[in-house]
């Protein structure tokens, strides 16, 4: 076994994210975040997962090593938005989320927030 | 004597294949029909999981050659004993049972091999069902799943009751090619040691599908691991689908960052064209040795051959 003392954070996509108290920033990308972006909001509203999903994917290649996904907004099915939203990011290799969402849910007592370690390039 | 202090001694051998020492004998219909299934109207041969309650003869008697053989673990005969896989036989009601059942026979033979220096454990066997919860089966709808989470949670927690009322030692989730049906897999067998206020090891096997080396969900042999990070195993490793030499580099990468044991369940070789393995116990020892030598595992797979010189190879 490798030395893991080091180690703070371990995330896993399709492809591991293991960040070290050496390592430089991670990228978070907010952008997925129904309290943190209006345009984000306006579209899981309007239900229209494939331009949030868009949004998802220009964070990826933007640099984004970590998608805040957020759900918890007053006028929404938040459950079923992040249920919807992570089922069609898990099908794209190039975003691919930890399967971790309905665990999530059980723990974070269906508030519908929920981040998720992602990996550029998953499906190579 | 405890399985870890057990772990702590030697590597740890695991018994192989059921489904071809099932083949060996030429079953019929009828083998897979009792007194209750006479008039069941759907056809049950192939249901290999259900020998336990119709032939429970030919069950015991290879986890007993198993044991023969040197194996300090065998595993139940319910890699299918769930409401889901057994609902392509209509037969969801029997899981309870199937699970109880075959734990019971696997216990039978471990209590008839085991001695206070060498004792014997037995595994029940958690397949990963014919369905995935983190990929759609439509091309076309890539946000619908034909499973949820929490109906695999449910099903692996009735199976996980019928293993540890039976007599199961350890809880073994394998064959995993969709980590999400691993994480319902491992929460629900949590869930009911909460209930019970009781724990058994858990033991995680994943499946590599090809030089990729990738699971069928996409995930590297290393995101695999991260992702049962969360749950106190007693050991991850990879089994099936690839021969002894090609699932050795995803071995390796589990064995430089897991902090549990290793177990490595590979083929005799890849199948032919008929679905048989040609590799001799010769070869497959081997490539096994190979593991031995680098330090690579602490759980192994003990496979039998046909024919009688299989018995000299112990690996």
């Amino acid at each position: 076994m490798s030395d893991r003392s080091d180690i703070v954070l371990e995330l896993s996509g399709l492809e591991p994210l293991v960040v070290r108290k050496d390592s430089n920033f991670v990228n978070v990308g907010e952008r997925t975040n129904v309290a943190g972006s209006k345009k984000f909001l306006r579209l899981i509203n309007e239900g229209n997962f494939d331009e949030a999903l868009s949004i998802a994917r220009e964070q990826v290649e933007g640099g984004a090593q970590i998608l805040d996904v957020n759900m918890d907004d007053g006028l929404i099915d938040g459950r079923e938005a992040m249920v919807n939203f992570l089922n069609l990011i898990a099908a794209e290799p190039d975003i691919a989320t930890d399967s971790d969402h309905d665990r999530f849910f059980q723990v974070g007592n269906h508030r519908g927030r929920f981040t998720s370690g992602t990996r550029k390039g998953g499906g190579q | 004597m405890t399985l870890y202090d057990l772990a702590q001694q030697k590597i740890l051998i695991l018994d192989g294949a059921m489904g071809t020492m099932i083949q060996r004998h030429s079953l019929e219909e009828e083998d897979f029909r009792n007194a209750d299934l006479e008039d069941h109207p759907n056809s049950l041969k192939g249901n290999n999981d259900l020998l336990s309650l119709t032939r429970p003869d030919i069950i015991l008697d290879i986890h007993r050659k198993y044991f023969e053989a040197g194996c300090d673990i065998v595993e139940t005969n319910t890699f299918s004993s769930t409401t889901i896989a057994q609902a392509d036989y209509a037969l969801e009601h029997l899981v309870y049972p199937l699970n109880f059942e075959s734990a019971k026979l696997a216990r039978q033979a471990a209590d008839e091999y085991s001695t206070p220096d060498r004792p014997r454990f037995v595994a029940g066997s958690m397949g990963p069902t014919n369905r995935t919860a983190s990929m759609s089966p439509d091309v076309n709808r890539p946000g619908f799943r034909a499973i949820t989470f929490h109906a695999l949670v449910d099903a692996y927690a009735e199976q996980t009751k019928g293993l540890m009322d039976g007599g199961a030692d350890i809880l073994m989730v394998e064959t995993v090619f969709d980590t999400l049906n691993a994480k319902a897999a491992v929460f629900a067998i949590q869930s009911v040691f909460d209930e019970r206020g009781t724990t058994l090891p858990i033991m995680v096997s994943g499946t590599i599908t090809d030089a990729s080396g990738r699971t069928l969900s996409g995930q590297t042999a290393h995101a695999f691991l991260i992702s049962l990070s969360h749950v106190p195993l007693f050991s991850i490793g990879l089994n099936c689908a690839l021969g002894a030499d090609q699932l050795m580099p995803y071995i390796d990468t589990l064995s430089q960052h897991a902090e549990v044991l290793i177990s490595a369940h590979p083929n005799a070789g890849l199948p032919n064209a008929m679905g048989a393995y040609d590799q001799d116990p010769e070869e497959f020892a081997a490539l096994l040795k190979e593991y031995f030598k680098r330090n690579l595992i602490n759980i192994a797979r003990r496979l039998l051959w046909h024919h009688a010189r299989s018995h000299q190879s112990n690996v």
